[in-house]
């Protein structure tokens, strides 16, 4: 990594955080005496939040069939394990949801992410893999690299968002030469720092890795729905280019080429509802 | 993934393992040939051409073609014969799509070069790239092509790439094949090429105007055309106030972010159309069109317009600078079998609609309506502070207490609307609601502002219930919105609260702008189950005939009128007035700007029922509210101590 790179991941601090109140949910979820109840208490105290942790518990993405609603009882339905998730996606999405960008709109970051998260998780299930939702996170936030990029380095990454529309190079490739780092570095280290579990850690920072290697099957899984929606256009973190398709993410995965046109179907059928129950009122 | 010339001219050929060395004298040869004819080819097909006819030097048997990227991203065959039907031709866009479909091409644009057998016949597809630029893809089948031929086949194809390069400086834009060539296949997606518009990378307004007459040829059975034009609201101040270079980075981050709004799968589904069906170009300085052919329902625009503005409403960072911008849209469609309408009619509609949309407060789209006379007026200013405020939520609701004279029970209270800067500067309703309603925020403003009262009203409620109603004013230009009533009633349906918790006062003066639209929706408002009173009465023209023609709740007496209350007797002798005609014609009163106990008195004496004014309590923040009014001790004016007005 060039030494630009290297301050770059050092002002990684100048980030907007995770709100206080995820540390204390999660505290509270991962205390032995801790209940759901303690947790439903802490969430509370932030109304935008549990509002928003409601909704997307509605949504699309876990497929309720009685609507809920009141947070002990959402939090009962969809588990301990989902909570966490569920209170550090919306967290994330929360902390940057309203920061304004350049030519990509956060929106459409979101939707891209969000898209890779639905089709991630379609993956697992396709697969018959337990906790799918770990799936739908490392989807989610399988770019978040690229924030710290434009927000930090907007300027340039303007230009490389131009050299790319401009088809001079991928845009992972120009991040490379103009910044020294990519969205996968930088996407890894912030949630490193973040102490999100090392499973994120790892479909952010090698989701475009194309190497041999023992990857975990989220990073494999994550890596095939980030082509599925880049493929299906909808929102951007920023290239117009399909990523290529590596094989060992491809087997690694098990998936069989019939499984994707019902992936894709439930990816474009899901999505537009997730991402209104993460980004509208 | 680093992109270097794949095949350098100068490295020596018998490096390839398995070259005959017959093959290499012919390679050079033909390799020397070909610098110098590619050096004189001044236009895009004839550079293909230089590229077939060479590699025939060297593979003669060969059937060659190449691919194209087009301004999609698609690649498509550029066909050398003049006849496309031709049995050759067509058996050479086989050969490409099954390329394509395959995975082929891709494998060759990915490692820059792919040869596989098939069938018995060899293909080899070789990346038609330079450093800057991936051109497509160059394809050779033949029953056998020696592998000591890759490299000078690959060398051909830089050559050719680097031509290419420089036929398409200082436009950039992607070539087309000629237009007179394969109507069919081009036609469709690659408009006649034209230079794309430098800063914004879209099509220049001859390109949109193209694309539009050609979509009214097409074939149109149950579908129409549509026009969308998306103007900048408030521009030109971008440029003036923060200079060119940033309202130039500023168009350009707009316009990738609209294109890949527009071509998404959700917005292109609304449509009914497909990605090439639309045509998204720089139709004028700070203004962007969109040709849309194939479209299936006209209303859809309205959907697709309001995906792309979702997409502008977070606002733009540039060069340290926040900015929120909005767009206005102009929208019309025509289904060109059934009217007599040609291009020319359709963008004309689409502008009246944009100006329309501009005059109404911006920030909005709007349909051509065939009803619509010639009309349309001035254009207003739009502000990034109220733009921030909404985005950021800097907006804050403040309560007055309204109190019942006669016992001094708590009445009610009016909801106020406050706003700071972000570094915490409060900016006065007096500078704010004005500009608020040239651009037409306030309609965004007061949505939030119910919606946020809900809430409010839902949290105390959750404390103890009760049926205390909250007024809110409603400005001139809502009232003279049609969807009013239905906007309102569905805010609180959605917040579950009734409508008979929330007030609504409505000045004289705004119900003058549009007198008969503002009829309607006071009924419809009163029928949907709201209180609708007559805010600063008497400081109007037509009080007396409205009072009596409208379905009022009640009305408020102007503060002018009870300031003077002790002083003049005039003001004394029109204040009891006013309450004995309130009182006759079964209104309810509430007199505003309560200041001094001796005005209190006076109007208790005189029968008015409800009062609110700072001797009584001044507006003050939800939680202050909650703990003066609403703890569970009995609620009581609480006088303010130092009477300057904030």
């Amino acid at each position: 990594m060039q030494p630009s790179g290297e301050r770059l991941l050092e002002r990684l601090s100048e980030l907007p955080s995770l709100p206080a109140i995820y540390h204390q949910a999660r505290d509270a979820l991962e205390r032995p005496d801790g209940s759901l109840d303690a947790v439903a208490s802490v969430l509370e105290t932030d109304t935008a939040l549990s509002a928003r942790i409601l909704r997307v518990a509605n949504s699309a993405l876990y497929g309720l069939i009685a609507k809920v609603d009141s947070l002990p009882r959402a939090l009962t339905m969809i588990g301990t394990e989902e909570v966490h998730r569920i209170i550090l996606a919306t967290s994330v999405v929360s902390v940057f949801r309203d920061i304004p960008l350049g030519a990509v709109s956060m929106r459409s970051f979101w939707e891209h992410s969000i898209a890779t998260g639905v089709a991630s998780r379609a993956i697992a299930r396709r697969l018959g893999q337990t906790g799918a939702e770990r799936f739908y996170l490392a989807g989610l936030l399988h770019d978040i690299g690229r924030l710290p990029l434009y927000l930090l380095e907007p300027e340039t990454m303007g230009q490389a968002l131009q050299a790319h529309r401009e088809h001079r190079a991928d845009l992972q490739t120009l991040e490379t030469q103009m910044l020294g780092t990519t969205h996968t570095e930088v996407g890894a280290a912030l949630l490193t720092q973040w102490q999100i579990p090392a499973v994120y850690c790892e479909a952010a920072g090698r989701h475009h890795d194309l190497g041999e290697d023992d990857y975990r099957l989220e990073t494999s899984a994550t890596h095939v729905a980030d082509i599925i929606a880049n493929s299906l256009r909808i929102g951007t973190s920023g290239t117009r280019a399909v990523p290529v398709l590596s094989e060992t993410h491809w087997r690694r995965t098990g998936l069989e080429v019939d499984d994707l046109r019902p992936v894709v179907e439930l990816t474009l059928r899901t999505t537009q509802d997730v991402v209104s129950a993460f980004l509208e009122l | 993934m680093p992109d270097p010339l794949l095949y350098p001219v100068t490295e020596t050929p018998t490096a390839a393992p398995t070259a005959t060395p017959y093959h290499q004298p012919l390679a050079l040869d033909v390799l020397r040939e070909a610098i110098g004819r590619f050096d004189s080819c001044t236009t895009a097909p004839e550079t293909l051409r230089e590229l077939q006819s060479t590699s025939r030097l060297l593979i003669p048997q060969a059937r060659c073609g190449v691919m194209l990227r087009q301004r999609d991203g698609c690649l498509e065959l550029a066909c050398e014969r003049a006849d496309p039907t031709e049995p050759a031709a067509k058996a050479l866009s086989t050969d490409a799509e099954q390329g394509i479909e395959s995975g082929w091409v891709g494998l060759a644009i990915k490692q820059g070069l792919y040869r596989t057998d098939r069938q018995g016949e060899v293909w080899l597809f070789i990346k038609l790239a330079s450093p800057r630029f991936v051109h497509g893809v160059a394809f050779w089948i033949a029953s056998s092509i020696p592998e000591s031929l890759h490299q000078a086949l690959g060398a051909l194809a830089d050559l050719a790439a680097l031509r290419l390069d420089r036929l398409a400086e200082p436009g950039a834009s992607v070539l087309a094949p000629q237009p007179n060539q394969d109507e069919q296949r081009f036609a469709a997606n690659g408009f006649p090429a034209a230079a794309a518009d430098p800063l914004t990378g879209l099509a220049p307004r001859a390109q949109f105007l193209e694309a539009l007459k050609q979509a009214f040829q097409g074939d149109f059975i149950g579908h129409s055309v549509g026009v969308m034009l998306l103007d900048i609201d408030g521009f030109h101040r971008v440029n003036r106030e923060l200079g060119c270079v940033v309202g130039d980075q500023v168009l350009r981050s707009l316009a990738h972010r609209l294109e890949t709004t527009l071509r998404s799968p959700y917005v292109l589904q609304a449509l009914g159309s497909v990605s090439s069906d639309l045509c998204l170009a720089r139709t004028g300085a700070d203004e962007l069109g969109v040709a849309i052919g194939h479209l299936r329902d006209p209303d859809r625009l309205l959907q697709a317009a309001a995906e792309l503005q979702q997409h502008l409403a977070e606002g733009f960072y540039q060069g340290a600078h926040r900015l929120y911008l909005s767009v206005s849209i102009g929208l019309a469609a025509a289904r060109p079998s059934g009217e007599e309408v040609g291009a020319e009619t359709l963008l004309r509609r689409a502008d009246a609609a944009l100006k329309r949309a501009k005059s109404l407060g911006r920030n909005r789209a709007i349909l051509y309506d065939p009803a619509w006379g010639e009309s349309v007026s001035p254009h207003l200013r739009t502000e990034s502070l109220l733009h921030e405020a909404l985005q950021r939520s800097l907006f804050r609701l403040h309560f007055q207490p309204l109190f019942r004279i006669a016992d001094m029970q708590l009445a009610g209270a009016e909801v106020l609307l406050r706003l700071s800067t972000s570094d915490g500067t409060p900016v006065p309703p007096s500078s704010f609601i004005p500009v608020a309603e040239s651009t037409g925020q306030i309609a965004e403003i007061s949505a939030w502002v119910l919606r946020r009262l809900c809430q409010q009203i839902r949290a105390w409620d959750h404390q103890g219930p009760s049926s205390l109603p909250f007024a809110l004013n409603l400005s001139a230009i809502e009232l003279s919105q049609e969807d009013l009533a239905q906007r309102l009633h569905k805010i609180l349906s959605q917040e579950g609260i009734a409508p008979s918790r929330v007030h609504l006062e409505v000045t004289e003066t705004a119900i003058a702008r549009n007198e008969a639209q503002a009829r309607d929706n006071i009924s419809a408002l009163r029928t949907a189950g709201f209180e609708v009173w007559l805010d600063d009465f008497g400081t109007g023209y037509s009080s007396l005939k409205l009072v009596k023609d409208l379905p009022f709740s009640g009305i408020k007496i102007d503060r002018e009128f009870v300031m003077d209350l002790t002083a003049q007797t005039s003001t004394a002798v029109i204040a009891e007035s006013i309450i004995a005609m309130a009182s006759n014609l079964d209104f309810q009163v509430v007199a505003e700007g309560i200041e001094e106990p001796e005005q209190l008195e006076f109007l208790r004496a005189r029968h008015c029922e409800i009062g609110q004014g700072f001797h009584l309590g001044r507006p003050v923040c939800a939680s202050d509210f909650e703990r003066l009014y609403l703890s569970k001790t009995q609620p009581q004016p609480r006088p303010e101590q130092d009477p300057t007005p904030t």
